[in-house]
């Protein structure tokens, strides 16, 4: 039986997650939209405190 | 579940467009692409031929039909559009011939095809046709980007895998650097070019790769073919980079793009690694590329200002692989592969049978043990459900192109552009050019010939008049091919000052621009040949040694100066030669037999014989081969080994006297079997008795005049004591040929006219020389007419006896044969007999 890998996956993504196919384009699609709505997030947050002040 | 399915083969073809082993080989040394290595370690391997030309949409379509371009109906790039109001990239629809997914359809198979170029619009197959323009990204990142209509079937599965489109935006710097490193720190050449390109071409191949796990995963299919074009644009972007670098090559570019080309084999093994992942063990897999790419010193230094100009940077041979089920594993090299035998192939390993029309052969060697393989006449001639477009919608475009011009000639609908039209027009000559290459690819010259001389004539474009040059050459009609070759040095000339100007204009920094092309001399080497068909090999040789010159790193240069010296008895010089040609194609048989005579002419007989077997591992049935690997062995005095070469030899070739010589000797003097030896004699004596030389012609075709003023200069012509004219060449021996032939032992070495009718009888014991004076036939028959009305049985007549001179020449193997026109003769009486002499004397 195949040993599970495991991957990191950054929104940068990887050739490795290309060649993943579908599933890796998935994945990395997802983690970039994650890592896009937590920026937008940060920014939001950053900018209500900086209006607080 | 039936017997028919639960039999079924599984079968999935990969296409990697380019693939060469060149850049392969020293990948899978370094560890670099293991999938594939696995891949060849579960089955077979080899080089696979290709066609020429070696374009794409030509290629993939004779690969998944088994026919060549003639028949299957795909030419170049693009066809015009319906309407006419322009181009297009060709389509499906411009197919003549059912391709493998329809025979599958036929059976009940369900196949999914993914990119196939060309699969657009795509067919309503029992499965899933995703086509090669679906993933094309049409806007820019960010914007919606619609599918194209007809793309995918079936329709609904529209949505679901538009999703697995990779946009060239959407690639990132982590992506793209391992096949550009300096972008990191680079933001100038982010923006250049080249890195665009390489995100384009990868965001494509990811698409592709996307969809096709995708339908590995969530599909029920029996056969699935993948298309891959990102090997073939990445070399077509960056091979010139790929190490070493060559002192052309600029330094800064040669760091910057170096690693491109690897990357993208390396990343098509990774793709290929999780394809495997993806399907279980029932799967037969082939891996294949349609041609290969130079990335040695045969890459060229500029590119023909010409459509279709890169393909010169494309080599012979490709990749194939297949493993699987059935099929013969440990890894052994199969040779003779061409794309045309893909189909067969595929189809016999099913248990299809192979239409007998196919133009290419089952593989046998991929099969583990003995395959039977059933046939049909034709699969275009079975009618049924074969998942293919509506009759109505399969046009010729070229034809629907016609009419529309017919159309607008008759005011039916207005005029189509100027420019549009002219676009059109080249498009279509273009495509007739390349299917007119086909056909000279596949020696099916007289309908090369057709196209070529009206394309040629319609255009006067040389490139069409070179190829027509070499078909006219190649078959035997030397004063036409003479007389085009001086046309077209005039043609050469007028244009020779505008390239001058153009490479004055050039920038010395990018040698590789769409600028002036070093044309490989073409023309060059169809003359050279044509000297060494009438035996001036004095004259033929400066010629090739002038285009090698130029161009060191052409095949057929080199082979053709080695046959040259090997004539000459040089044989060092051809030994260099020969040597050079295998560094070109080192499994080239042609190239091994010249390089072993070199060496047999000087004793070096080891050596020779190397090379005359390394010659039949290529190509068995070359019975020269055996004949001089049978005359190595009994210099060697290896008496039973060269009795067997020459046994072959004779096999091959069974009126090869010589071999019957030798063999008369090896069994009297040497393996003192004297009724064997009695067995050569009683052929040689009953056999071949020598060589004569034949003329022959319809009578009143203006032969006698042909012969008259061959005999004033000196050619030996076989006369009568007759002074009428029109009898004194005519033997009456001739019309008793079937009776006695001996008269003829004394006419060796002069030219006997025979009447076409009589051919048929001249007997098998002489080897012969003919040269076949053409002239129309209307013309022959009504220069022999009393009056003015031509008589229609003697047009049969004259007709009937063409034929005869066709039907004869085509029985005998081997024959030399000249083919003249009167109409040249009439014009350059004095060239036609230079020409003559040249080929008797």
């Amino acid at each position: 039986m195949k040993k599970k890998q495991s991957y990191t996956i950054t929104p940068q993504g990887s050739l490795g997650l290309l060649a993943l196919g579908d599933v890796g384009v998935r994945l990395w699609r997802e983690a970039r939209e994650k890592s896009k709505s937590e920026s937008d997030n940060e920014k939001k947050q950053q900018d209500e405190r900086r209006g607080k002040k | 579940m039936s017997e028919e399915v639960k039999s079924k083969k599984k079968v999935l073809v990969i296409g990697w467009d380019s693939a060469d082993w060149k850049v392969i080989d020293p990948l899978i040394q370094q560890g670099k692409m293991p999938a594939l290595k696995g891949l060849i370690e579960r089955g077979v391997y080899g080089k696979i031929q290709t066609l020429d030309p070696p374009l794409s949409p030509m290629l993939w379509t004779s690969i998944a039909t088994g026919f060549r371009a003639d028949k299957h109906g795909i030419g170049g790039f693009i066809e015009p559009n319906p309407d006419g109001t322009g181009l297009r990239p060709v389509t499906t629809t411009s197919r003549k011939v059912k391709a493998i997914w329809n025979i599958l359809h036929h059976h009940d198979y369900k196949s999914n095809v993914v990119a196939w170029w060309p699969s657009n619009p795509a067919e309503p197959i029992n499965g899933v046709m995703v086509s090669n323009l679906f993933h094309t990204a049409t806007k820019p990142f960010g914007e919606e980007w619609e599918v194209l209509k007809g793309s995918v079937h079936p329709k609904e599965l529209t949505d679901e895998l538009k999703e697995w489109r990779v946009h060239p935006g959407e690639i990132t710097l982590t992506m793209a650097m391992p096949f550009i490193p300096n972008l990191k720190d680079n933001k100038e050449l982010r923006d250049a070019r080249r890195s665009n390109g390489v995100a384009k071409v990868l965001a494509n191949a990811s698409s592709v790769h996307a969809v096709s796990t995708n339908l590995i995963r969530t599909t029920e299919w029996d056969f699935m073919a993948v298309y891959h074009d990102a090997l073939d644009h990445f070399s077509h972007l960056a091979m010139k980079f790929h190490p070493p670098r060559r002192p052309e090559i600029d330094e800064q570019e040669f760091e910057d793009y170096q690693h491109v080309v690897e990357s993208g084999y390396r990343f098509h093994d990774m793709m290929l690694e999780r394809t495997l992942e993806l399907v279980d063990e029932d799967t037969t897999i082939v891996i294949l590329s349609d041609h290969g790419f130079h990335s040695d010193h045969q890459r060229p230094l500029y590119i023909p200002k010409e459509p279709s100009g890169p393909a010169v940077e494309h080599s012979p041979y490709g990749i194939f692989v297949m493993a699987g089920p059935g099929i013969r594993s440990g890894g052994q090299r199969i040779s003779g592969a061409s794309v045309l035998d893909v189909t067969p192939t595929l189809l016999a390993h099913m248990d299809i049978p192979i239409g007998e029309d196919m133009e290419g052969k089952v593989l046998h060697a991929v099969f583990d043990g003995q395959k039977e393989v059933k046939s049909i006449p034709s699969w275009e001639l079975v009618q049924g459900d074969f998942g293919m477009h509506d009759p109505d919608l399969q046009e010729d475009p070229w034809e629907a192109m016609e009419a529309m011009q017919q159309l607008v000639e008759l005011g039916y609908i207005e005029e189509i552009g100027e420019d549009k039209i002219e676009a059109v027009e080249k498009a279509r000559r273009e495509n007739r050019y390349y299917v007119a290459r086909n056909l000279l690819n596949g020696k099916k010259w007289d309908e090369a010939i057709t196209i070529l001389e009206h394309i040629f004539e319609e255009s006067k474009i040389t490139r069409y008049g070179q190829r027509l040059a070499f078909a006219y050459l190649s078959t035997n009609r030397l004063m036409k091919c003479r007389n085009l070759i001086n046309e077209l040095r005039e043609l050469e000339k007028e244009a020779s000052s505008l390239r001058k100007t153009e490479a004055k204009n050039r920038d010395p920094k990018d040698p590789f621009g769409n600028s002036e092309y070093e044309e490989p001399m073409y023309l060059e080497l169809v003359e050279g040949l044509l000297n060494l068909k009438i035996n001036r090999p004095k004259k033929a040789l400066p010629i090739l040694e002038r285009i090698q010159k130029k161009n060191p790193y052409n095949f057929q240069v080199a082979l053709q100066i080695g046959r040259i010296h090997n004539m000459r008895k040089n044989y060092k010089l051809s030994e260099n030669q020969y040597i050079r040609a295998l560094a070109i194609d080192d499994r080239n048989a042609y190239a091994h037999h010249g390089l072993g005579l070199s060496f047999l002419r000087r004793n070096m007989l080891e050596q020779a014989v190397d090379e005359f077997f390394a010659a039949i591992e290529e190509n068995f049935y070359m019975p020269n081969v055996h004949y001089h690997l049978g005359e190595a062995f009994f210099r060697a005095e290896y008496f039973e080994e060269s009795e067997q070469a020459f046994q072959v030899a004779i096999r091959l070739s069974p009126g090869m006297t010589k071999a019957h010589k030798w063999l008369v000797t090896i069994y009297n003097e040497k393996l003192k079997q004297p009724e064997k030896a009695a067995e050569h004699e009683h052929f040689l004596a009953n056999n071949i008795r020598g060589n004569v030389h034949i003329l022959t012609a319809l009578p009143g075709s203006g032969y006698q005049h042909l012969l008259q003023l061959l005999d004033e200069n000196e050619v030996p012509v076989y006369t009568t004591r007759s002074e009428d004219a029109n009898k004194r060449f005519v033997s009456s021996k001739v019309r008793k040929l079937g009776r006695s032939s001996d008269w003829m032992r004394d006419q060796q070495g002069k030219l006997l006219y025979i009447p076409p009718q009589f051919l048929s009888q001249l007997p098998p014991t002489f080897n012969y020389k003919v040269i076949f004076l053409r002239r129309d036939i209307a013309e022959t028959v009504s220069l022999g007419a009393k009056n003015e009305t031509l008589s229609v049985r003697k047009l049969n007549i004259a007709q009937k006896n063409v034929l005869k001179i066709d039907s004869w020449l085509q029985a005998q193997p081997g024959i030399d044969l000249m083919i003249l026109d009167y109409e040249e003769f009439e014009k350059k009486p004095k060239e036609v007999v230079n020409l003559v002499k040249g080929f008797v004397v």
